[in-house]
């Protein structure tokens, strides 16, 4: 993407940077993928295995962080290595906050089941599967030093935001129509929030990406068509 | 922080330098605005020493030095058979990367200009005071005027410099890497002043220092190999340069 650094430190600085932020990601993609099986087959087993790769996760993003401003001070870095450091910084927050929705995912496995999220298997499963291929294909974008990549992750944003709104909508009626059994489909809608939520952050992986390729800041940029809460699901 | 203004101090069109055969600057046009600083960075040899040296004729100190296209300085052309190169350099300042001042006092040195531009005697000593504040050097040297401007700590004699060619109230202050021998304190307090006088005059620094012109100046031009590759808003050539080989300089990715 860029030509290699006069001054060999620097590059094998950015070098260790770009591989650990690398490895952050996998961590996280991994994280969801195990707390989204713990869910689905309500195995409590699992959510401990995701609650210790979010201690690995978090043990990264403050490894970055520290190597991040230890580069910034050293190197006084400006233009493509200015814009990857800093977008490095809140690229990792936001991998941190993913590894975070996994673990609350995972612990709604530990809790009881019933019917309610089999009633949204479909739009919940579709949530699982965009949100993770969202975070992949912003990781995969950032990579690459892919702006056109990380431009079709935000326009899928919307996708799964609706989904949202068709698995609110859902559980508002199964509430009324099994008021015995509310708090799971409290629980389920917690788990859609947080898929959501996942989706938000590879978005903003997405506008990171961007911002580090091509200079430009498209945060805030996009309108967002109000969610469809309430939807029946198509 | 002062906006700079849009008014065109100096307009440099299609200026090329050659020294003998080789061709150090090629037809570089670029304006430097009132009010501004303007930051030229560059690798050695890029050619932006010699063209800042052209925009005040001390090129044509240089016998070998051949300078063709035009420099004006508020419209009006430099270079002509009419005009005194004197006369253009009194309007256009220069300071140097090494601080040079004469063997003589501090006094003296401030003189100096004032003396050969024919300044009355009488104005002479106020002349010096607020050139000396100007340089942000008054309160340290006030009480021994007298004293050789050799004898000064080196961050002083490059604001003694700075001192002495204001003296002359130039319109332009041309600064070729004026705090590349001195110590951080001594580089700040340049550059500090810098911006200060950029409130009265205007001023273009050429710097190997990176951060230096990202911190003082209001647009910065790159130079390679004798051409202007890129001029901008200082903050976007330091975060998304046009140009790849702007990049790859400033990044440090050259060579």
């Amino acid at each position: 993407m860029t030509r290699a650094h006069t001054s060999r430190d620097f590059e094998a600085e950015l070098r260790e940077l770009r591989a650990h932020m690398l490895a952050m990601g996998a961590r996280c993609e991994r994280a969801l993928q195990v707390a989204l099986d713990a869910f689905w087959t309500g195995a409590p087993e699992l959510a401990g295995e995701v609650e210790e790769i979010d201690r690995h996760i978090d043990r990264d993003e403050m490894d970055i962080d520290a190597l991040v401003l230890r580069v910034l001070a050293l190197r006084q870095p400006v233009a493509y290595d200015l814009r990857f450091l800093a977008g490095a910084l809140r690229l990792v927050t936001d991998l941190e906050r993913v590894g975070d929705e996994a673990v609350n995912i995972a612990e709604r496995a530990r809790e009881e089941h019933g019917v309610a999220k089999d009633s949204v298997k479909s739009e919940l499963g579709r949530m699982g599967e965009q949100s993770q291929d969202m975070l992949r294909e912003a990781l995969e974008a950032f990579v690459h030093g892919e702006s056109v990549r990380a431009q079709q992750v935000l326009a899928r944003d919307d996708g799964v935001d609706d989904l949202y709104g068709c698995v609110i909508g859902a559980m508002t009626k199964f509430m009324s129509q099994h008021p015995t059994e509310a708090a799971e489909a409290i629980r389920v809608i917690h788990v859609a929030k947080y898929l959501e939520r996942v989706a938000d952050h590879a978005t903003n992986i997405a506008e990171e990406v961007i911002f580090m390729v091509r200079g430009e800041d498209v945060r805030h940029t996009r309108t967002h068509p109000p969610p469809k809460v309430g939807k029946e699901s198509s | 922080m002062r906006r700079v203004s849009s008014a065109v101090k100096m307009r440099a069109t299609d200026l090329s330098v050659h020294y003998g055969a080789k061709a150090a600057v090629k037809t570089v046009s670029l304006e430097v605005r009132a009010n501004e600083v303007l930051a030229l960075i560059g690798p050695s040899g890029c050619g932006k020493s010699t063209f800042l040296r052209a925009l005040n004729r001390m090129n044509d100190t240089i016998p070998e030095a051949r300078v063709t296209g035009q420099v004006e300085l508020d419209g009006e052309p430099i270079y002509g058979p009419d005009v005194d190169p004197v006369l253009v350099r009194r309007r256009v300042g220069m300071v140097f990367q090494r601080s040079n001042p004469f063997p003589k006092s501090i006094f003296e040195n401030v003189a100096y200009g004032l003396r050969v531009a024919g300044t009355a005697r009488r104005e002479i000593p106020d002349r010096i005071e607020r050139a000396l504040r100007q340089a942000a050097l008054w309160d340290e040297v006030k009480d021994r005027l007298n004293e050789s401007g050799t004898g000064l700590s080196g961050g002083q004699q490059q604001r003694l410099c700075i001192a002495r060619a204001l003296a002359v109230e130039p319109e332009v202050l041309l600064m070729d890497e004026p705090a590349s021998a001195l110590d951080p304190i001594a580089t700040a307090k340049v550059e500090d002043l810098v911006a200060n006088l950029r409130e009265t005059l205007t001023i273009v620094i050429v710097t190997h220092n990176m951060q230096q012109a990202a911190r003082v100046s209001q647009r910065t031009g790159f130079f390679y190999l004798g051409r202007l590759v890129e001029v901008g808003p200082t903050t976007d050539l330091f975060t998304r340069p046009r140009e790849r080989e702007t990049e790859d300089y400033i990044t440090g990715r050259f060579g």
